[in-house]
């Protein structure tokens, strides 16, 4: 894990990139516009969330029997529910699984969940060559990079670089259309499927009450990864579970219409268990590996909602930061304003300090959340957090000029003083206008009062006259 | 709604998730069916078809229109074990033809359950996948279906709806990524 | 009607101008102005950036010279918000103060929101002067405040045709108090790209009910040399239409 991430600097460099801003922008609005037709297409949405809400917060508030629910009927169905604490015990249990069958070939479905545990540098180590499936993903995949979006991995990329991209690792010809590009990858990943031992997918949803998990997908990769090869890994974050399988519905509907503005993706396979008694589709085994990796505690805090998080994507779209930057500069798993929340979270307020302030407080994103999870607020709270991290002194430092601002005759006194600083204007030396004020003059000039007597003694002069 | 408004609001649902929905007899299909498999590349082409699920009789139609149409059909395998694909031949087939029990009017969804010979994956991994049903199979929605399942659910529900698309690059929808390209539905009315 | 105004520090610094207009046009509507003259900040600064302690004193100092007021108007949007919207829950453990943070919030108004809601005004005189003008609807204004509509209605009335609304008037401006300073090239970004679109419109005013974002839109315009275009609080547009 990097040391400590500094955004200021990532996100002046992604600023400065404008094919990434156009790429990013373009597919961030259409996702938006399309989540807003979708909701207002369908009149309950608004109960529905309330509902989701309730539902989540019936989980959150027991988790723990929840998650052993999911396992034992995940066990009575046929499958074997593994537990893992963090990120290294998770990919210990993958690559225990993978050598028992002595595995060498896995496809991979979308699984940000297995994004989080770095698995697919895992299992190389294991002797598993691993191939992402989702088109998104297999071309992040190819260009070596980290996925910039939950649910659009690629959104970052024009389809100028995917052309060449494939042209170059592919063999492809060069400056192929989509329909063309999609085709070759067709081609190319069929070819993986049949050919994989084990498939490797996450799950949008893990039913407690049946030991069910849903995959959600439009291309057709998670059934295909769920379906075809003999072993099926699931990797599930335990905040995917919701309490019965008649829940199902009304979450599909929160989920995709937050997610892509679809009623239904094109597909969602319901699985209970491997393959039974004389079936020919499926796995033979199914493992289902739940994930803490710093959930439990978030449950009994103040962060709590945070486990409601269906990963749907909205508040990337609506976030006027993440539009702006590509999710790269937050140089975590999860961008945007959800991942400014659980990235300090999951590993640490040390690594991730700059992410709380990652945002304007615009309250779009808290909008668009289907789960109603308040993520402007949770960033307020995290840079309280933050700020009782720094000690003594830094609190005193902060807290002096409130004092200052509290008292009205210093506060009157500091106003003065600092009007007639900022009615100088250009004839202000430089070393005040770009210095103290440094960052304020990056892309702005320094404030100038508006003309006229200032409003207390005009306020003054007007009583007296009236009187 | 009554069923007929039900299965009207499928068939807008459907068409506008990209399903082809085509209503026909029991006389008809044949026919039908034949015209739109005579639109595939040049046969011989090889057709995935599901062994089980089916009405009295209606798969044994369906195969001789294929054969008459210069499909070969393959078939999940009876074996002591149960039943399984030829891998191979799965893999080639450009058609896959299912009977599909139950789908629903809210989403334009198709809903199929697993269990011995239905065969599920031929209406995965061929291009076109071509689904029966007939008009009693018609759901409002989900959660109606899961009302009337009994007992636990199946190893595993797939709800189809619409073709195989991607919109990863450049958010521009292009359908047949891994899936079928096409999905045709013919309801025997 | 009697209300009591809340300068706000940015007015009290920047904006003389528009905390003027403001009295002027709640007493053309009928409402007595009285200004309590201990007021300093809302304690944005700290509240924004985790500094509770800070943001604590602010309010308390808020509640010492605003309690006995009856109504009272916030001349800018984010401060209004912060009253209503931030104070109550900065004293967790204190169930009385939270309840007089409570009542204060319900009688804190934000100006335009005020007006509309409380002497009801329908209607706003044209404007001697049409010009172009569009209007930046702050986030605090439509998120914080839940004012959508009100004022764009009036700036028609004031303007007619020459009103025209901002392309994706929805978004945030990029100022976000410590966000202007703590991100000021990302900030410069969302202001640039803020700025284009009202250029785009081709208006000479912009009108806002949100000092702050006003502040950071007309410096970062100075900076890049758009000399045309204007910036204002409504009110300082109503009063031009009121005389
Ligand atoms: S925080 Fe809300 S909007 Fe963002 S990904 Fe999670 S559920 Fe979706």
């Amino acid at each position: 894990m990097k040391s400590s991430h500094n955004f200021r600097k990532a996100s002046a460099s992604a600023v400065a990139d404008e094919v990434l801003g156009a790429a990013v922008g373009k597919t961030a609005d259409l996702l938006f516009s399309m989540r807003a037709a979708a909701v207002a297409a369908y009149p309950g949405f608004e109960e529905l969330r309330d509902w989701g809400r309730s539902r989540k917060m019936e989980v959150s508030g027991d988790l723990a029997t929840f998650v052993r629910r999911f396992s034992d009927r995940l066990e009575a169905a046929g499958g074997a529910a593994h537990f893992a604490r963090d990120a290294r015990e998770a990919v210990e249990i993958v690559t225990n699984i993978a050598r028992g069958l002595g595995a060498v070939a896995a496809v991979k479905s979308k699984s940000m969940t297995a994004e989080e545990i770095s698995l697919n540098e895992a299992l190389p180590e294991a002797g598993v060559t691993v191939t992402e499936t989702d088109l998104g993903e297999f071309i992040i995949q190819l260009a070596g990079e980290k996925p910039s979006h939950i649910v659009a991995p690629a959104i970052h990329k024009d389809r100028a670089q995917v052309a060449a991209l494939f042209h170059e690792t592919l063999g492809s010809a060069p400056g192929l259309d989509v329909g063309d590009l999609v085709r070759v990858a067709r081609k190319a990943l069929r070819e993986r499927f049949l050919a994989a031992d084990i498939g490797i997918t996450g799950a949008n949803f893990a039913i407690a009450e049946t030991g069910t998990i849903a995959i959600v997908t439009n291309e057709g990769n998670g059934r295909l990864t769920s379906a075809l090869p003999a072993v099926q890994i699931a990797i599930v974050g335990i905040d995917k579970i919701i309490p019965k399988l008649s829940d199902l519905p009304g979450f599909l509907r929160l989920l995709t219409r937050s997610a892509t503005g679809q009623a239904v993706s094109s597909y969602v396979t319901v699985i209970t268990g491997p393959r039974r008694q004389g079936e020919e589709e499926g796995p033979s085994e199914l493992h289902v590996v739940l994930l803490d990796n710093g959930r439990s505690p978030l449950a009994s805090g103040p962060f709590r909602e945070m486990l409601h998080c269906l990963h749907c994507g909205a508040c990337l779209n609506s976030c006027p930061v993440y539009r702006a930057v590509g999710g790269h500069a937050y140089e975590s798993v999860y961008p945007g304003p959800m991942g400014d929340v659980l990235s300090p979270l999951l590993w640490g307020m040390d690594v991730y300090a700059d992410l709380p302030d990652a945002c304007t407080l615009c309250g779009r994103c808290a909008e668009v959340c289907p789960m109603r999870i308040p993520l402007p607020e949770y960033h307020r709270k995290l840079r309280v957090l933050r700020a009782g991290l720094k000690g003594e002194a830094a609190a005193w430092k902060a807290e002096a000029p409130a004092i200052l601002t509290q008292h009205p005759l210093l506060y009157r006194t500091a106003l003065g003083i600092m009007r007639r600083v900022l009615s100088l204007g250009r004839r202000l030396p430089d070393g005040i206008r770009t210095g103290l004020p440094g960052a304020w003059t990056v892309c702005r000039e320094l404030p100038h009062p508006r003309e006229g007597p200032d409003f207390r003694s005009w306020w003054e002069k007007r009583k007296s006259c009236h009187e | 709604m009554s069923k007929p408004e039900i299965v009207e609001r499928y068939i807008r649902m459907a068409q506008a998730a990209g399903t082809d929905v085509e209503c026909v007899s029991g006389a008809e299909l044949p026919g039908r069916l034949a015209e739109l498999l005579g639109a595939v590349n040049k046969p011989p082409e090889i057709a995935a078809l599901a062994a089980s699920g089916w009405p009295e009789g209606l798969r044994e139609t369906v195969e001789a229109v294929l054969v008459s149409s210069g499909f070969e059909v393959t078939m999940p395998r009876k074996e002591q074990g149960g039943y399984s694909w030829d891998r191979d031949r799965l893999a080639a087939a450009s058609v896959g033809i299912v009977w599909c029990e139950r789908y629903l009017a809210d989403t334009g969804s198709l809903v199929l359950a697993s269990g011995p010979g239905m065969g599920g994956l031929a209406t995965l991994l061929p291009e076109i996948s071509i689904v029966l049903s007939d008009a009693k199979g018609c759901l409002e929605d989900l959660a109606d279906f899961f009302r009337q399942m009994e007992g636990a659910p199946p190893s595993r529900i797939t709800l189809v709806t619409g073709p195989s698309r991607t919109g990863d690059i450049e958010a521009t929808m292009t359908k047949g990524v891994h899936g079928p390209g096409k999905v045709a539905h013919f309801l025997l009315l | 009607m009697k209300i009591s105004l809340l300068l706000t520090c940015t007015a009290d610094l920047l904006y003389p101008a528009s905390a003027r207009a403001c009295v002027n046009v709640l007493e053309a509507f009928g409402v007595e102005v009285a200004f309590p003259r201990l007021q300093t900040c809302c304690g944005q600064p700290w509240l924004n950036t985790g500094r509770l302690a800070g943001a604590r004193r602010l309010a308390l100092h808020f509640l010492d010279v605003f309690e006995e007021a009856e109504t009272i108007v916030a001349i800018s949007s984010s401060c209004a918000d912060t009253v209503r919207n931030h104070y109550a829950e900065l004293f967790p453990d204190s169930p009385v103060l939270r309840d007089r943070f409570e009542a204060v919030a319900r009688r804190t108004y934000e100006f335009c929101e005020f007006l509309h809601l409380v002497p009801g005004v329908k209607e706003m005189p044209a404007h001697p002067h049409p010009v172009r003008t569009t209007y930046h609807s702050s986030c605090r204004t439509l998120r914080g405040i839940g004012l959508r509509g009100v004022a764009e209605e009036y700036l028609e009335q004031m303007f007619g045709a020459d009103f025209v609304s901002l392309p994706e008037n929805e978004t945030c401006c990029g100022f976000g108090g410590s966000f202007s300073v703590k991100l000021p090239e990302l900030s410069g970004r969302l202001l640039a790209d803020k700025l284009k679109n009202v250029s785009a419109t081709g208006a000479l005013q912009v009108a806002s009910l949100d000092l702050s974002c006003l502040t950071h839109l007309s410096t970062g315009a100075e900076r890049l040399g758009l000399k045309k275009i204007r910036f204002f609080h409504l009110a300082e547009l109503m009063a031009g239409a009121l005389t």
